[in-house]
């Protein structure tokens, strides 16, 4: 009955939509009649993409150089 | 003359930071959230469910970030059932915290969906955990789906009907 697709870590793309959803629940049976607590968390981290960074300072790089030798 | 002369600059940077691209993607698999990331959060909804309790509480609404708020549901002829949602949104990514309590027959649940778009492509790490002490059914369930494909990045599921007193779950198993 368990399902499990995907990866825990992967990449996202700029502009694009996305959505978490999440569902915990503690619930009785017919057969039990105790009590029950429970705790927990769901956590999603986002580091930006390094090379998108480094794309963009080579971009910076060349504008510079260019500057430098045209004029 | 001027021309050439970039170009073979240009290339000469491009051939330098090739290397130092895949160190820096291999760097940016492991999760810093002291980074900012530009994170636009466009729509969150948030539900308490109690079996006999108040109703959904729910958030529609976009909101700025860093964001927190948290929801408590109470059982109105119980007061041990109770439901407790927190949540923190911030541009390092977003946290939700769960804690339930439920009497003998009763259900106590958080769900929800939080919708977002990055302004810069992103690593993502996921992960959760939910622990219960005592008998009886447990469930905890993620997805996170790319809404222009309708992709599934990650899809867990998991429940089970109790049969020692202390469950924890953990996404990803």
């Amino acid at each position: 009955m368990d399902r499990l697709s995907g990866s825990l870590t992967g990449t996202l793309v700029a502009g694009t939509v996305y959505r978490l959803s999440y569902d915990a629940l503690i619930q009785s049976t017919d057969a039990g009649d105790s009590s029950a607590t429970a705790s927990g968390a769901i956590q999603l981290s986002f580091v930006p993409e390094s090379s998108t960074a480094l794309l963009v300072l080579t971009g910076l790089l060349g504008l510079t150089a260019r500057r430098r030798w045209c004029a | 003359m001027a021309r050439p002369r970039f170009l073979l600059l240009t290339a000469g940077v491009v051939a330098l930071l090739s290397p130092l691209s895949a160190i820096g993607l291999v760097v940016s698999l492991v999760p810093d959230p002291g980074v900012p990331s530009n994170v636009t959060h466009l729509q969150s909804s948030v539900d308490n469910y109690l079996c006999c309790g108040s109703g959904p509480v729910q958030e529609f609404d976009p909101v700025s970030l860093p964001f927190t708020d948290s929801h408590t549901a109470q059982g109105p002829a119980q007061p041990d059932l109770v439901s407790a949602t927190a949540y923190s949104l911030d541009n390092a990514g977003f946290t939700i915290d769960m804690n339930h309590s439920r009497p003998r027959r009763a259900e106590a649940k958080s769900s929800g969906a939080i919708y977002f778009k990055l302004d810069q492509d992103s690593q993502y790490a996921l992960s959760g955990n939910y622990a219960m002490v005592g008998l009886n059914y447990v469930q905890l369930e993620a997805t996170l789906t790319n809404l222009s494909t309708g992709t599934l990045l990650f899809d867990n599921l998991q429940l089970t009907r109790a049969a020692s007193p202390d469950v924890s779950l953990q996404l990803g198993q």
